[in-house]
């Protein structure tokens, strides 16, 4: 499900083609499902956003306090930290679209 | 809601709750739909992850690293999950694996198999054999064992393990082949083995059937084993049994009797070690007959005890080295006799035993390098002797130990202490070589007097060689002289046990007889009885001869001086007569018949002095004035008297040998010999004949002079006389320098010519030889030896009648009145001044008186107080320029040793004429 605003109210503003992401990657160990979504992540970062990204990968196993920064409930979940306004997908993203659309990586047009 | 401007506050609010609430129905969603792997709890302790499917992990975790394929499948056989051996088997990536049917990768006659499998009910596990398919279309049998799983998702999975029947079947087999390996070791095993467990053998192996005397193992098994053991061990085996099973030990082993299955008993080895047999606690025994070893080791014991024995009571010293010159036994006597000190023989290397022994050897290099040698000739035997510094003598042996294989196995050393053996040999050599150099002659005879051995100096004496004489009897030396009862009586002494001793005339091989002392010994052994006659004999025909010549000299010699004494005192008178009768002559006229007489008487005189002179010539009593001089010059001279002393019937033959050397000799002497021999030999040949004179130089030598008693080694000249007259036989020869001796009739001849020839070689240090055979002539060899100095001149000779005076005053010393008087009478007639005196006291005292000078002295030498000789040395003493005459008939006494005048003492012989006084007289007043 889109996690949108409802129309009328324009919080986020407009992406801006230069601007450089950050994206967070919690997830719990080497999970099959964690692996998947990095490496889903990443393709995906290539080919939108070369160059003008980072993904940070936080394991919780490790740190389980880290999650209250970006109040994570379920893992692995991916946030876009930069630019705002956050945005956060659940799962091994192995939907491409759902990823995109979730992320805002719309493509130029 | 009212109308009016929404609230931006609550517009953004709202809008805030809905995206939160978009987002937690996210989070349900995702965690619903398995999008999520983990939730995060806010527990009492703090954030926590909390793994959904956790367990699933581990497991999973678990399979990954399994070696067999591992996968978990959804009922329909979707994978959700596989490790990576299942991919290797497959030959496919993970990745593709995933999602992908499990029926898809069996062969298509399982797929219905795999299909059941899953969608049984059934959780519990479950096996069967499948055919996976890899990528090459390879099909791998695999050993399946499934579990179904109930999960926390919706559906149940099952969980699928694969192994390899591959390696099943290997495991298999090599369990199956190593089962049967040591089975068939039990069987062929050459030892018994059996197991006992509960007391009872359970089981054994076909040897062990054997050896226990069974035909079959069903006769052994379950036999108590009790039964097996001897009842004298069985104690001791049961409590070993019981420590095996307790774990108290780990093993035993010792040497017992095991009971066969008769009742009868072997010796065995027996090992015995705890064991699981079938699952329960059991022993394992391991045992071998070892009767026969037992048997054997009795007969080794037995040959070792043999060998040692042997060893320990040989008188050699022996040493065992092997092959690499360590020591392997050596006896008590090798120790003692080498002297070697323990921590040295226990080293039981041979290197410093050697050192210590080559040591005590006198050439230790020589020994050494033998030792080298044997070494590297394994294969040699030696024997030889060695001498140590000691003293000692070892005879030492030495002999390889070949192995049945021909294998060198080491050396054998014998030593053996052989110094008195060789003493005892050098002994004998030295006796042996007594006997055969001594100079005696050695005869061993058997006890009947056969002849066992002769020493070499028999072999020369006797002309027999050893050969020749072993086996005979000494009585082919019988010379027949010797009388029957004479051998017999030397027979009974020695066979009676008595030594004998006495004188031999024994017949040598030629015949010739020769004399000897005789020593006859008999040999007796331990028990006494004769075993061997041992006879020495010393040869006395040499030492006869000369005893007989000792005796015939002697005998010479007391007739001589017996004639000497005679000759003296005649010589005396004859001087009176002859004197005066030349003085009476002086008074009478020429061809007056007084005078005439006068002549007769003297010539008579003469005559008689000649022939006293010759008899003190014999007696070595004359005294002479030798002078060098040629031999030849002075036979060539004497030839017209010999011609004229043998007369015209006999012929001379003069031979002169060349280069003679000088002699030195009274000429009167040499007129003398050559006289007397020609008479001789005139005498011998009585009629016509020939008379040979000849002269040569010779050498004679050692050989020579030994061969001929009375000669002594040297130059010497010889003169031979020889004539072929009627010769003589051996008897007349060896009387023939007797004085009076003659073959001639009484009245002709004196018997005295050879006596005097004899005493003139004599005393002139020579030697005559005389062979003669009747009918064959004689010749005479006279020696004579040469002169040292050149020829000197010889005196003038003096005119008879010429006779000088003078006027000097003589002092005249003689103790016999008449000689004193003529003397005197003679000097004055001569016209010197005389001074008389009868004693050398008297001497002395005219000499001191008289108050004139005083020019001579005239002597007798020989005078009762003192000699003229001291006499003349006293009054030279008062009196430088005395001059001195000495007169006498006797020398002897007096001139020492030799009966020669020194050159220096002027001398006039009695009796002497008128014209002798005269001469000398001045001659020495002058000179």
């Amino acid at each position: 499900m889109n996690a949108r605003p409802k129309r009328g109210v324009s919080i986020a503003p407009k992406k801006k083609p230069d601007e450089r992401w950050m994206l967070k990657l919690y997830v719990a160990g080497q999970t099959p499902k964690a692996v998947a979504a990095f490496d889903n992540l990443k393709r995906l970062c290539e080919e939108r956003l070369q160059g003008r990204y980072t993904i940070e990968v936080i394991d919780l196993l490790k740190n389980p306090r880290l999650a209250k920064d970006d109040q994570i409930l379920a893992i692995p979940t991916v946030i876009r930290k930069v630019p705002p306004p956050l945005r956060r997908i659940i799962g091994d993203l192995s939907n491409a679209d759902r990823v995109l659309i979730g992320l805002d990586l719309r493509p130029e047009s | 809601m009212a109308k009016g401007i929404p609230n931006s506050k609550l517009l953004l609010e709202n809008a805030d709750l809905r995206g939160r609430l978009a987002e937690a129905e996210e989070t349900l969603r995702a965690i619903r739909t398995g999008d999520a792997d983990a939730i995060l709890i806010t527990g009492s302790e703090g954030e926590k992850v909390h793994l959904l499917g956790a367990v699933d992990r581990v497991y999973r975790e678990f399979l990954e690293t399994s070696r067999g394929g591992t996968v978990t499948v959804t009922t329909d056989g979707k994978i959700l999950g596989c490790n990576a051996a299942l991919a290797t088997t497959l030959q496919q990536p993970l990745e593709k694996l995933l999602g992908s049917k499990l029926q898809d990768h069996v062969i298509s006659e399982d797929v219905e198999a795999i299909d059941s499998l899953l969608k049984e009910e059934d959780t519990g596990a479950s096996r069967q054999i499948v055919h996976l398919m890899a990528l090459d279309g390879e099909s791998i049998e695999e050993y399946l064992s499934s579990t179904r799983l109930e999960s926390s998702d919706a559906e149940p999975v099952s969980c699928l393990q694969f192994t390899d029947m591959r390696e099943v079947v290997s495991a298999e087999q090599t369990l199956r082949e190593s089962e049967k390996h040591y089975k068939e070791l039990l069987d062929l095993a050459p030892v018994g083995i059996c197991v006992v467990a509960d007391g009872k053998v359970v089981f054994v192996n076909p040897e062990g059937t054997r050896l226990l005397g069974a035909d079959s193992e069903e006769q052994i098994i379950n036999k108590p084993a009790e039964q097996l053991i001897h009842p004298g061990s069985l104690e001791r085996a049961q409590s070993d049994m019981t420590g095996l099973l307790a774990g108290d030990a780990k093993i035993f082993r010792r040497e017992d009797t095991v009971l066969k299955l008769d009742g009868t008993s072997i010796a065995a080895e027996i090992l015995a070690t705890p064991l699981q047999y079938m699952g329960r606690p059991a022993i394992q025994v391991i045992f071998t007959d070892i009767t026969e070893r037992k048997r054997e080791e009795a007969a080794l014991e037995f040959r070792n005890i043999l060998l040692t024995t042997q060893q320990e009571v040989s008188l050699d010293a022996i040493l065992v080295v092997d092959e690499g010159a360590h020591i392997l036994s050596y006896n008590r006597k090798f120790v003692e006799m080498w002297d070697i000190p323990a921590e040295v023989i226990d080293g039981n290397v041979d290197e410093p035993v050697l050192s210590y022994v080559s040591a005590q050897v006198a050439d230790t290099e020589e020994f050494l390098r033998r030792v080298k040698f044997l070494y590297e000739h394994p294969t040699e035997t030696s024997h030889d002797e060695l001498l140590l510094k000691d003293g000692r003598v070892i005879d030492r042996n030495s002999a390889p130990m070949i192995g049945p294989d021909g294998k060198f196995l080491g050396r054998v050393w014998y030593f053996r202490d052989i110094t008195e053996r060789k003493l005892a040999e050098t002994e004998h050599e030295l006796l042996m070589s007594a006997i055969e150099q001594a100079v005696e002659t050695v005869i061993i005879t058997d006890p009947e007097g056969n002849i066992e051995y002769v020493n070499p100096a028999f072999e020369k004496m006797t002309g027999y060689t050893q050969a020749e004489t072993v086996g005979k009897n000494p009585r082919i030396l019988k010379s027949g002289e010797q009388s029957r009862e004479f051998y017999r009586e030397l027979w009974e002494t020695i066979s009676s046990g008595r030594t004998w001793t006495g004188v031999l005339v024994n017949k040598d091989k030629a015949g010739k007889t020769y004399t000897v002392e005789s020593t006859i010994t008999p040999v007796r052994d331990g028990n006494g009885r004769i075993v061997n006659y041992v006879e020495v004999n010393h040869d006395v025909s040499a030492q006869l001869l000369m005893e007989a010549r000792l005796r015939q000299a002697q005998k010479m010699e007391t007739v001589g001086q017996l004639a000497g004494g005679v000759a003296h005192d005649f010589n005396n008178m004859l001087q009176v007569i002859i004197t005066y009768t030349d003085m009476s002559l002086t008074l009478a006229e020429v061809g007056e018949r007084l005078h005439k007489y006068l002549l007769e008487i003297r010539r008579a005189a003469q005559r008689s002095a000649e022939m006293t002179g010759q008899l003190l010539a014999f007696a070595r009593k004359q005294t002479i004035a030798p002078k060098i001089v040629d031999l030849n010059d002075s036979v060539a001279s004497a030839q017209k008297m010999i011609q004229r002393l043998i007369g015209e019937d006999v012929d001379l033959a003069w031979m002169p040998g060349r280069d003679l050397w000088k002699l030195k000799i009274d000429p009167t002497q040499l007129d003398q010999i050559l006289a007397n021999l020609a008479v001789n030999a005139r005498d011998a040949i009585g009629g016509v004949g020939k008379l040979t004179i000849g002269t040569q130089k010779i050498a004679l030598d050692e050989e020579y002079c030994s061969a001929n008693p009375g000669a002594v080694p040297g130059e010497y000249l010889l003169l031979t006389v020889s004539d072929d007259g009627c010769g003589m036989d051996k008897k007349t020869q060896s009387r023939l320098f007797e004085p009076f001796f003659t073959t001639k009739e009484p009245g002709k001849g004196t018997g005295l010519g050879l006596a005097t020839v004899y005493g003139i070689v004599k005393q002139n240090n020579g030697f005559i030889s005389v062979y003669s055979e009747p009918g064959e002539g004689t010749t005479f060899k006279l020696y004579l030896p040469r002169a040292e100095k050149a020829i000197g001149e010889d005196a003038a000779e003096l005119e008879p009648e010429y006779r000088k005076g003078g006027t000097e005053t003589v002092l005249v010393v003689e103790d016999e009145t008449a000689i004193l008087e003529l003397a005197r009478e003679s000097l004055v007639q001569l016209g010197y001044s005389v001074l008389t005196a009868g004693s050398p006291e008297e001497a002395i005292r005219r000499a001191e008186e008289h108050a004139g000078p005083i020019h001579l002295l005239i002597a007798d030498v020989v005078m009762p107080q003192m000699n003229g000789r001291r006499l003349a040395e006293r009054l030279i003493a008062v009196r430088p320029q005395l001059k001195c005459i000495f007169m006498s008939g006797y020398t002897a006494d007096v001139m020492g040793h030799r009966e020669i005048l020194t050159e220096e003492m002027k001398f006039i012989a009695k009796p002497f004429s008128l014209t002798v006084l005269a001469e000398k007289v001045r001659e020495v007043i002058d000179g």
